[in-house]
């Protein structure tokens, strides 16, 4: 009797630290902060209104135009936010976590991280490499400085608008074409070739001169006043 | 639309400012770098367009050069004044451009820029030379469209 009941209390004991030590590693690895919004979470309460307004306004258009998912989170510290996490894992884990990019397969996420005075990049889809090249240069240039001056709002704020304007500038020749442009090119073709069908039944003669499209073939028969020569083309 | 002065990247837009420099230390020559919104249907004409506004037409050899970049209908042109096209012709330009282009399709802009570079640079040391050698520092050897 007397040893039976000991059994129990050594079940028991195994028992009871099977569940506090769950309980515990699940605290260390497991409780990541809630998103709250898509494009700014500011959990340390760095960010104006206005700030936070304008640098959504920024992140939205970005989203809308160049079909790249942005994020800004702020937390007072890695260790208050989300124990066990240093500012780099947890830009990652916040990454997966909250699907930023897993619709548009593109996406960066700025982690700020106030009192640890560290600013964490985690970028993901086909570009990361060369987004995380330039966004390193955006932290370094745009928002640093600016943290520097503890001025949170305008650094975060300048780093949206250097983000946005990066990468509008080169995803605007990434050749991709999505949403309705292919339907809106096909017909600017069709009322092109209609107003040009339409002018050469009303002439009743040929057109004297169709326009060339070659550049380097125009550049050659191009009259007096022009100068110089080259060569151009898309890319 | 977005800032095309974003195009290069500050540390590119220092290391094309080097390559230009050195690219023209040699020549009488001068190599530009012109970044704009839209070039429309004719990009060569565009370029020709900057290359005046720019004040290039100038030179007493008539040997500038523009590199002319359209970032939003993702155009490229490389043009040149006439003492330097009666010299090379338009294979040269052609070739120039397609070693730029093919660096571009894989955004390697800074990269092919300055492949484009030294090509030119390359051929004015040899139609124009200059014997002085000094460094011709342009605070406009790039510039962006407002």
């Amino acid at each position: 009797m007397r040893l039976h009941l000991r059994n129990e209390i050594i079940f028991f004991a195994i028992f009871a630290a099977v569940i506090s030590g769950g309980a515990f590693l699940y605290a260390q690895g497991g409780a990541l902060p809630v998103q709250t919004g898509d494009f700014v979470d500011d959990f340390a309460g760095m960010l104006a209104p206005t700030d936070e307004v304008s640098v959504t306004d920024i992140l939205k258009k970005l989203l809308d135009t160049a079909n790249v998912s942005v994020c800004f989170v702020t937390v007072s510290s890695t260790a208050s936010a989300a124990p066990g996490y240093d500012a780099e894992t947890l830009a990652a884990a916040l990454y997966k976590n909250w699907h930023i990019g897993e619709k548009t397969g593109k996406g960066i996420l700025f982690l700020v991280s106030r009192d640890d005075r560290r600013v964490a990049i985690e970028a993901g889809g086909g570009d990361k490499g060369q987004y995380e090249r330039l966004m390193n240069e955006v932290v370094k240039k745009h928002m640093l400085p600016n943290f520097k001056e503890n001025d949170y709002g305008r650094g975060i704020y300048e780093g949206a608008r250097a983000v946005a304007g990066l990468i509008e500038a080169r995803s605007s020749f990434a050749g991709k074409v999505g949403g309705i442009a292919p339907i809106i090119a096909v017909i600017i073709v069709l009322a092109g070739l209609f107003i040009f069908l339409i002018r050469l039944a009303l002439s009743g003669h040929r057109p004297a001169v169709m326009e060339h499209v070659d550049e380097a073939e125009a550049a050659k028969n191009r009259d007096d006043d022009s100068f110089g020569g080259g060569a151009a083309g898309n890319w | 639309m977005a800032d095309v002065t974003m195009f290069f990247t500050e540390d590119e837009k220092t290391e094309l400012g080097s390559a230009l420099l050195n690219a023209t230390y040699r020549t009488t020559g001068e190599i530009r770098i012109r970044v704009e919104k839209k070039a429309g249907r004719k990009p060569l004409d565009a370029a020709r367009r900057a290359f005046l506004q720019l004040g290039m037409r100038g030179s007493q050899d008539k040997n500038g050069v523009l590199f002319y970049i359209s970032v939003f209908d993702r155009k490229f042109a490389v043009f040149g004044d006439d003492g330097i096209n009666k010299k090379v012709g338009r294979e040269f330009w052609e070739t120039v451009k397609k070693a730029v282009v093919e660096k571009f399709s894989g955004r390697q802009f800074a990269i092919g820029l300055n492949g484009g570079i030294g090509i030119v640079a390359e051929k004015l040391a040899e139609f124009f030379p200059d014997e002085k050698i000094d460094l011709k520092e342009n605070p406009d050897a790039i510039t962006f469209e407002k």
